[in-house]
């Protein structure tokens, strides 16, 4: 097996893997952190290193519906977006879905606005969970390359017939270059194989009307059928991320345990920050804690019964995420944690940090570790990363001169 | 009645900015125009043309002001004036 090591940011990798899939049509619009990818694909398409055509849209709303047009014309598509631009595609993502169309798309994850920001935190794709598309949150450059060329064949397998979002850490992860193993496009070509429409099209030779107004008779029918095929992803991932192992030596799973068979605390974490939390798991070990961490990889289909089954014996969990939900019980994935281990004795608390790129470190990790030893549980989350004076940041002062 | 000074002071809410430390955009010039009144007609172009609107003039003398706490120094008033009564001379010499 010929594999090339090359230095690359997550951009570079998922460009290189939509590259690698071979994609046909390209709908993508820039916007930081992600502009990188459209930029990398255009000179892909410019060199003819990709025999794609690149439609330059005005929007990332256009850019959903013109992969939603192309995937009906039987190509295989992409894109690539985040934040707001996620956001202005949000109307878009629910006919993709709906439409049962293997979109992949890269998400770099940044928060949403207001306040204004350009930096990582899971507010954008936290907002889509209910769109319908599978999500898969990668940790590293690798495995945004790997997820993309995963992302094609679970998308694309006939009992799963929907979307997914392969996500990444703005700057965190799209901007940090490492040491990437390139796969050879053979070996590619072999795992991917060519794109087949197989379900809705736009084929003068099979002529069907898509997306006709649906009654109240067969809405809740069509919207079962969606149902059923996320279920099916989550055997269909499971096999795929299997033969991925096989052939091309890097094996993942749909949620990563560290060290948890003994743990009696866990942290469950998502994206960039898990490899910070196993490097304090194994801090914390060696003072003799009993640690472990936990990394979801697969949002959605949410990893439910895994959850059950190997977490089944910790006491106290954490779930720390760089999303709120605010006004609601928890942020998205402390609630989701919470129903999966709802019928069991465990302590699930919740945490928030690392919004709009503050950086989660080691310290944040060690001090969720300790409150969740020594503070009672609570079912709001704890912002554990927000300074104290957080009320009166914004001291306005103001001279006026009156007549007395 | 006499003059005070009352100091207000609160805590805003959101993204907001409450620091003006550049403001002044008088800090960026480098040449300030100085005008002579002698060839002044006190036509009012110049007033007129300022994109900040930092100038006024005195119809009675000819003389013309500058708001120097604002003036980038950007020539337009040297420039429109027909009577060519305003220079642009270097910031140094004024230090």
């Amino acid at each position: 097996m010929i594999t090339q090591r090359v230095f690359m940011d997550g951009n570079a990798a998922a460009a290189e893997a939509f590259r690698l899939a071979r994609v046909q049509v390209v709908a993508a619009y820039p916007i930081t952190p992600q502009s990188p990818i459209a930029e990398d694909l255009a000179k892909f398409v410019t060199k003819g290193t990709l025999n794609a055509k690149y439609i330059r849209v005005e929007s990332e709303h256009t850019a959903m519906s013109c992969c939603i047009g192309a995937a009906l014309a039987g190509t295989r598509v992409c894109t690539a977006t985040a934040s707001v631009g996620l956001a202005l595609m949000h109307e878009m993502l629910g006919v993709a879905s709906g439409l049962r169309l293997p979109i992949v798309m890269g998400v770099v994850n940044r928060a949403l606005v207001a306040p204004w920001s350009l930096w990582c935190d899971h507010s954008d794709t936290m907002a889509e969970r209910d769109t319908g598309w599978l999500q898969l949150y990668a940790e590293d450059p690798q495995e945004v390359l790997d997820m993309t060329l995963i992302g094609y064949r679970v998308a694309e397998h006939t009992s799963v017939l929907l979307p997914i979002m392969v996500c990444q850490d703005g700057f965190f992860v799209s901007h940090t270059g490492c040491a990437v193993e390139v796969p050879e496009q053979k070996l590619v070509d072999e795992f991917v194989g060519p794109y087949v429409a197989a379900n809705l099209k736009l084929d003068p030779d099979e002529v069907m009307f898509v997306n006709p107004l649906t009654m109240s008779n067969d809405y809740t029918e069509l919207k079962y059928q969606h149902n059923v095929g996320m279920a099916n992803s989550e055997p269909v991932l499971e096999e795929v991320l299997e033969e991925f192992g096989k052939k091309f030596g890097r094996t993942y799973h749909r949620v990563e345990f560290y060290r948890c068979e003994d743990a009696e605390e866990v942290v469950v974490t998502m994206g960039s920050m898990s490899g910070t939390a196993v490097y304090t798991v194994d801090q914390l070990r060696a003072e003799g804690k009993k640690v472990g961490a936990v990394k979801i990889v697969s949002f959605r289909p949410f990893p439910i019964r895994l959850l059950q089954e190997r977490l089944s014996h910790v006491p106290r969990i954490a779930v720390l995420e760089r999303a709120t939900s605010i006004g609601s019980a928890g942020g998205p994935v402390l609630c989701e944690v919470r129903s999966a281990l709802a019928n069991m004795p465990i302590a699930v608390s919740g945490f928030v940090a690392g919004l709009g790129g503050r950086d989660i470190t080691p310290t944040t990790i060690k001090k969720v570790f300790d409150l969740l030893r020594t503070a009672p549980p609570e079912t709001l989350p704890t912002w554990v990363d927000v300074r104290e004076n957080a009320m009166t940041i914004r001291e306005y002062v103001l001279d006026r001169e009156v007549l007395v | 009645m006499q003059k005070h000074v009352v100091t207000e002071k609160r805590y805003l809410l959101g993204p907001v900015g409450v620091t003006f430390a550049a403001a002044k955009t008088g800090s960026w010039r480098v040449e300030r125009p100085v005008q002579d009144p002698e060839k002044c007609s006190a036509c009012g172009l110049c007033a007129k043309y300022c994109p900040a609107g930092l100038l006024a003039v005195n119809k009675a003398d000819h003389h013309v002001t500058f708001d120097l706490e604002y003036c980038k120094g950007c020539g337009v008033c040297m420039n429109v004036c027909a009577q060519h009564s305003i220079t642009m001379q270097p910031e140094r010499d004024f230090v």
